[in-house]
C-alpha cells in the first residue's frame, strides 16, 4: 500500500506529510503536479501550502493542474484522497467537495492548536463518531461556507467539527456549523483545515495527527484499486 | 552624462573613481560605483570598526563577508544564519518593506547552500505606531507563511526614538551538510553565470544608494517621492527559487551561488568577482525583462526580488538548466566567469562598462576607526526612588507594552511548518528538532535598545549577554552570534562614536562568553531630522541542544517544586520597565555586565540542564523577577498552579521584584534535585537564592517585610493580555 503526496508549485507541507507518514510507517510516492500518474498509489494527499501563491483564489489554479485528472481517476476507481488545508481548498475548487473556504472572521492568518471531533463515521474508515483529535491549524482562509441553496448537497457530510477542550462546540474562525472537515459520503474524499501531519510526534506537541493518519491509511489498505 | 552627484557619491569619491579607471566613467560605470560605494553596499564607514568583531577562525566555518555566517553544529549539520535589517523600506511601505526583508534574508541563507529552517523578527516602533506595526506584521506573515519557513519567535518593543525610524530586523537560520562549502566567492574561471527566478523590472532602482544610505527628510515620506524605490515581494516565486536552487546543489555541478539584493545584478556580480578574485562578463540583453524599453542601467540596478545567481561549468550547463526548467523556474545564461578580474557589462555587441571588480567591492575610501572603547563611558548612577512597594505596581509593569503577551502577533505567523518546532514563540528562545543527528538547534534574538539609550557600549554588551542567556536557558550551548546594528547617521560624530562603542561592547561580550560573531548587518541613517534611534544591537544567538526531544517536556511546574534565582539582583531600578511605568520614565542608565558573575551563572545553568535538573527556566529581563514569575505561572495549563515566594528583608521589595540587572535566571527544580542544584552552583561559584515553592493556590504570592501580596492567576492573565485582542488564541498545551 502506497500513498502519493502531490507537490504543487507553492505547496509547503508536502515534505511534512511524507515525514509524518513515514512515522506510521507507510510507503509514500512524491508526485509533481505535472505528472498524470500517481505511481501505483492507492491513496493521495493534497498537502498544505500556497499553491500558485494562492493568487486569484486559494486552490483555484491548482485545481487545473494535470495531476488532478489522475486524482479523479483514482477516486473513481475506489481510491482515496485527503486534502489538508490548501489541499482542502483545492478539493472544493475542483468540485470534489461542495462549498468554499473564505477568509477567517478575524481577517487574519491564525496559527494555533484546536480540538476537533468526528461527527460522522465514514464507510470503510475506522474513525468513530465522537472521537477527538488535538491538531494545529494555520490558515488565513479556513472559514467553511456551504452552498446556501443546498448545504453539503446530497453526497457530502460534516466529518469534523471544532470543539473546546470540554467537547463543547467552539468556533475559531467563523466556519459554518463549526465545520473543520467535510467528506464525501462514501469516505473516498476528505478535506480538512487542521494539519494532522503537524501533530505527529510527542515533541511536536502531540501525536493525535499520527493517530488520524493511521486510521485514514487503514481505510486505504482496504480499498486498493 | 551622469556624474558623482547623480549616483550619491561625494566629489572626492568621484575624483577617486576617475583616478582608478584612468578615464571618465561611462554612465553605467557611474551607476555601478554609486551603488557599490554606497554605505549600504560598501560598509565604508563601518568596515574598520567591524574588524573588532573578527572571530577566531577555528570557531567558524564561514564568517563575516559571506552572505551569511556558518558554524558547525555536529557531524550532520552546519548552521548558516544572519540578521538583516529592512528599516527604511518598512517605514516607506510597511507591508512590502517587511515582506521583502524576509525574502532577502532567506535568499542570503540559501546562497550559502543551506535550507532555511527558521525565522525570527525583532521589531521596534514608536509608542503608538498601530498602522505601521499592522503593515509590518502583515508583511512578515504574508511572506514567511507562504514561503514555508516557520517564524519561531522574535521580539516586539517600543520607544519614542523609533517613532520616525522603526526597526525591522529579521533573522534567518538554515542548515546544510558539512563540507558543501558553497558561497558567492567559489566560482571557477570559465563557469557560465545563470540568473534564476523572477523577470527583471524597474522596481527598487537606487534603493541601496538613495533609500538605505541617507536619512529621511520629512518631505520624502510625506510626498511619497521614495516610494518607487521600494520593491515588491512575491513569496510564491521566492519558494520556487529557493527549492530550485537547493535542488540543483546535490548534483555537484553548481560552483557558486549569490543572492540579488541591494543594487541587484551590479552588487551580486561585483561581489562574486571581487571576493572570488575572478572577473565576470555579462550581456544585459540576455536578462529576461518584465517591462519593455528598460535601459542597461536600469537592468543592472533593478532590485526586483526573487532572483539569484549560480555558476556552473559549461559542460554541465544544459543539465542544470533542464533541472531548473522541470521545476518551472526561469533560468537564463547571462555570461561567463573570466580570469581578468573585471566586471564587464555588454548590451549585445557593445561594451557599456568594464571596471576592475575589486575597485567596486573594496575601492571605496574607508573611514578610519576611532580608538576602541574598553568599557562604558562612566559608571551609571543608581536609581532608587523613595517609597515602598504598592500592590498595583506589579500589574502596571506586567501590562506595560514591553512586558505584556505578544501572542496576538505571533499567532499570525506559521511557527509550525516544516514540523520541527519543539519550542516556539513565547519562550526565551526556540528549540528545533533537525530529524537527523543527535542535536537540536536553539535560536534566540534580542535587541534591547533601551539598554543602550544612555551608553552604547553597555547596550552592545547586554544584547549579547541576553541572547546567550536565552539560548542557555533553553538548554542550549551557544555556538554563534549574528549582529544587526541600527543607528542614526554616521555623518554625525556622536552617532559614529556610539557605533564604535556598540561594536566594542559586542566584541568584548563575545570574547568574554567565547561565542564567535559570524557576521551581520549595519543599518545607518535611522534618523529623521535630528531624532535618531537608540544605538540598537539586535543579536541573534544559535546553540546546540543535546536533547531536543526532552526540551518538549520542560516548562511544566508541579506542586512542591522549589523556585530558585540564579545570579543576583542589582541595587538599582535604573533601566527598568518599572522606571518607565511607575518611576520617572527615563529609559536608562543600564549597568554593564560583570563577566565573571555572568559566566558563573551561564555555566551553572548549562550544567543544570545537562544534568536534567530544572523542570522549567526563564530568564529575568523586561519587568524583572515579577514578570518572570508571572510568565512562568501563566504558561501553565493547570489553572490551580500557584507560587509562594518569600523575599528577604533586603533589598527592598521594589528592587527585588523589578530590577533588571544582567545574568539572572529563575529555575524550578523538583525537591529531590535540590542537592544537585546546590552542588552545581557551588562548583560554578554561581550566586543562588531560594525564592519559594510551586503551590496549588492558583495565585502568585509574595511574603515580604512590607506585607503579603497575592495575585490570582486570572488577574495576572488579564493584565498580561490586556490590549491584546487575540488573547483567546491558543498555544501548544493551551487549547481552550
Amino acid at each position: 500500500m502506497k500513498v502519493a503526496v502531490v507537490t504543487f508549485p507553492g505547496s509547503n507541507c508536502d515534505r511534512d506529510a511524507i515525514k509524518a507518514l513515514s512515522r506510521i510507517p507507510v510507503e509514500t510516492v512524491p508526485v509533481w503536479h505535472r505528472e498524470t500518474d500517481l505511481g501505483g498509489a492507492s491513496a493521495v494527499i493534497l498537502p498544505g501550502g500556497f499553491a500558485y501563491g494562492d493568487y486569484l483564489r486559494a486552490g483555484a489554479l491548482a485545481a487545473h493542474s494535470p495531476v488532478m485528472g489522475a486524482v479523479r481517476r483514482l477516486v473513481d476507481a475506489g481510491g482515496r484522497v485527503l486534502g489538508i488545508c490548501n489541499g482542502f481548498q483545492i478539493l472544493t475548487e475542483s468540485g470534489f467537495l461542495p462549498g468554499a473556504l473564505a477568509m477567517n472572521i478575524s481577517r487574519r492568518f491564525q496559527c494555533e492548536w484546536v480540538q476537533v471531533q468526528v461527527e460522522q463515521a465514514l464507510p470503510g474508515l475506522p474513525f468513530a463518531a465522537g472521537e477527538r483529535f488535538s491538531l494545529p491549524i494555520a490558515n488565513g482562509e479556513g472559514r467553511y461556507i456551504p452552498d446556501p441553496s443546498r448545504p453539503l448537497g446530497r453526497d457530502a457530510v460534516l466529518f469534523l467539527s471544532y470543539r473546546d477542550r470540554a467537547g463543547r462546540p467552539h468556533n475559531p474562525n467563523g466556519s459554518w456549523r463549526e465545520l473543520a472537515g467535510v467528506a464525501r459520503a462514501d469516505g473516498r474524499v476528505i478535506g480538512l483545515m487542521p494539519h494532522p501531519e503537524r501533530a505527529s510526534a510527542r515533541w511536536l506537541g502531540g501525536e493525535d495527527g499520527l493517530r488520524f493518519l493511521r486510521l485514514w491509511t487503514r481505510g486505504v489498505g482496504a480499498s486498493v484499486c | 552624462m551622469l556624474g558623482p552627484d547623480a549616483v550619491g557619491l561625494t566629489p572626492d569619491e568621484g575624483r577617486l573613481v576617475r583616478t582608478l579607471l584612468g578615464r571618465a566613467p561611462t554612465d553605467l560605470e557611474w551607476g555601478l560605483f554609486g551603488a557599490l560605494w554606497s554605505e549600504h553596499c560598501s560598509y565604508k564607514s563601518s568596515k574598520n570598526v567591524l574588524a573588532w568583531l573578527k572571530p577566531p577562525p577555528e570557531q567558524v566555518v564561514g564568517g563575516p563577508g559571506d552572505n551569511a555566517g556558518v558554524v558547525r553544529l555536529n557531524a550532520y549539520w552546519e548552521v548558516a544564519f544572519k540578521v538583516e535589517s529592512h528599516n527604511h523600506p518598512s517605514y516607506v511601505e510597511p507591508f512590502h518593506g517587511a515582506a521583502t526583508g524576509v525574502g532577502g534574508i532567506i535568499r542570503d541563507v540559501v546562497a550559502m547552500g543551506a535550507y532555511p529552517v527558521a525565522l525570527m523578527d525583532s521589531l521596534r516602533f514608536g509608542p503608538d505606531a498601530t498602522r505601521l506595526q499592522e503593515g509590518v506584521v502583515r508583511g512578515i506573515g504574508f511572506y514567511g507563511n507562504a514561503i514555508g519557513v516557520p517564524t519561531v519567535g522574535g521580539e516586539l518593543s517600543y520607544g519614542a526614538p523609533y517613532r520616525g525610524n522603526p526597526l525591522v530586523n529579521v533573522l534567518c537560520v538554515g542548515v546544510r551538510r558539512p563540507g558543501s562549502g558553497i558561497a558567492a566567492n567559489t566560482s571557477r574561471t570559465g563557469d557560465r553565470i545563470v540568473l534564476v527566478g523572477a523577470d527583471t523590472g524597474r522596481d527598487g532602482i537606487h534603493g541601496a544608494s538613495l533609500l538605505a544610505s541617507r536619512s529621511f527628510a520629512a518631505a520624502d515620506t510625506e510626498t511619497g517621492t521614495l516610494r518607487p524605490a521600494v520593491q515588491v515581494g512575491d513569496p510564491f516565486t521566492g519558494r520556487m527559487v529557493m527549492e530550485a536552487m537547493l535542488a540543483v546543489l546535490p548534483s555537484g555541478h553548481v560552483h557558486a551561488m549569490q543572492d540579488l539584493g541591494a543594487a541587484g545584478l551590479s552588487s551580486a556580480l561585483a561581489e562574486m568577482a571581487g571576493q572570488g578574485g575572478v572577473g565576470v562578463d555579462v550581456d544585459v540583453d540576455r536578462v529576461p525583462r518584465r517591462e519593455r524599453g528598460m535601459s542597461a542601467y536600469e537592468v543592472m540596478l533593478s532590485e526586483t526580488q526573487e532572483r539569484m545567481l549560480l555558476t556552473v561549468s559549461p559542460e554541465d550547463l544544459a543539465d542544470v538548466l533542464a533541472q531548473l526548467a522541470r521545476m518551472e523556474v526561469r533560468a537564463s545564461d547571462i555570461g561567463a566567469v573570466t580570469a581578468d578580474g573585471r566586471l564587464t557589462v555588454r548590451e549585445g555587441g557593445k561594451i557599456l562598462a568594464a571596471v576592475p571588480a575589486a575597485s567596486l567591492t573594496d575601492g571605496a575610501p574607508r573611514r578610519p576607526a576611532p580608538a576602541r572603547p574598553s568599557g562604558p563611558r562612566s559608571s551609571p548612577a543608581a536609581y532608587v526612588p523613595p517609597g515602598t512597594f504598592g500592590r498595583e505596581e506589579g500589574i502596571r509593569v506586567l501590562r506595560h507594552p514591553e512586558c505584556r503577551s505578544k501572542a496576538s502577533v505571533y499567532h499570525r505567523y506559521d511557527y509550525m511548518v516544516q514540523t520541527h518546532t519543539v519550542k516556539g514563540p513565547g519562550d526565551d528562545g526556540a528549540v528545533l528538532h533537525l530529524d537527523e543527528g543527535p542535536d537540536g538547534l536553539v535560536i534566540a534574538v534580542d535587541g534591547p535598545g533601551r539598554l543602550g539609550a544612555c551608553d552604547a557600549y553597555t547596550g552592545g554588551a547586554r544584547a549579547v549577554l541576553e541572547a546567550v542567556t536565552n539560548v542557555t536557558a533553553m538548554g542550549g550551548h551557544p555556538i554563534g552570534l549574528s549582529d544587526g546594528l541600527n543607528l542614526g547617521s554616521p555623518e554625525d560624530d556622536g552617532v559614529f562614536r556610539d557605533f564604535a562603542a556598540l561594536v566594542a561592547g559586542i566584541a568584548d561580550a563575545a570574547h568574554a562568553l567565547q561565542v564567535p560573531v559570524t557576521g551581520g548587518n549595519v543599518s545607518f541613517y535611522n534618523q529623521t531630522g535630528t531624532e535618531s534611534v537608540w544605538p540598537t544591537a539586535v543579536i541573534a544567538a544559535v546553540g546546540r541542544h543535546p536533547d531536543p526531544e526532552g526540551a518538549a517536556d520542560r516548562g511544566t511546574l508541579s506542586d512542591g517544586m522549589a523556585l530558585y534565582r540564579l545570579g543576583a539582583p542589582e541595587p538599582t531600578l535604573a533601566a527598568t520597565v518599572w522606571r518607565l511605568e511607575v518611576g520617572d520614565g527615563c529609559p536608562g542608565p543600564a549597568t554593564a555586565p560583570d563577566w565573571t558573575r555572568a559566566r558563573a551563572v551561564l555555566e551553572a545553568l548549562s550544567m543544570l540542564h545537562d544534568a536534567q535538573v530544572p523542570a522549567a527556566t526563564h530568564d529575568v529581563s523586561d519587568g524583572g523577577l515579577f514578570v518572570t514569575l508571572a510568565e512562568m505561572l501563566l504558561a501553565q495549563v493547570d489553572p490551580m498552579t500557584g507560587m509562594a515566594v518569600t523575599l528577604d528583608p533586603d533589598p527592598p521589595v521594589r528592587l527585588a521584584l523589578f530590577n533588571e540587572g544582567p545574568a539572572q535566571v529563575v529555575v524550578a527544580v523538583p525537591v529531590d534535585s535540590e542537592g544537585e542544584l546546590f552542588r552545581i552552583v557551588a562548583a560554578c561559584g554561581c550566586p543562588a537564592r531560594k525564592l519559594g515553592e510551586v503551590t496549588r493556590s492558583g495565585a502568585l504570592t509574595f511574603e515580604t517585610c512590607e506585607g503579603r501580596f497575592s495575585y490570582p492567576r486570572e488577574e495576572l492573565r488579564a493584565a498580561w493580555t490586556s490590549r491584546d485582542p487575540d488573547a483567546g488564541l491558543a498555544g501548544k498545551g493551551d487549547t481552550p
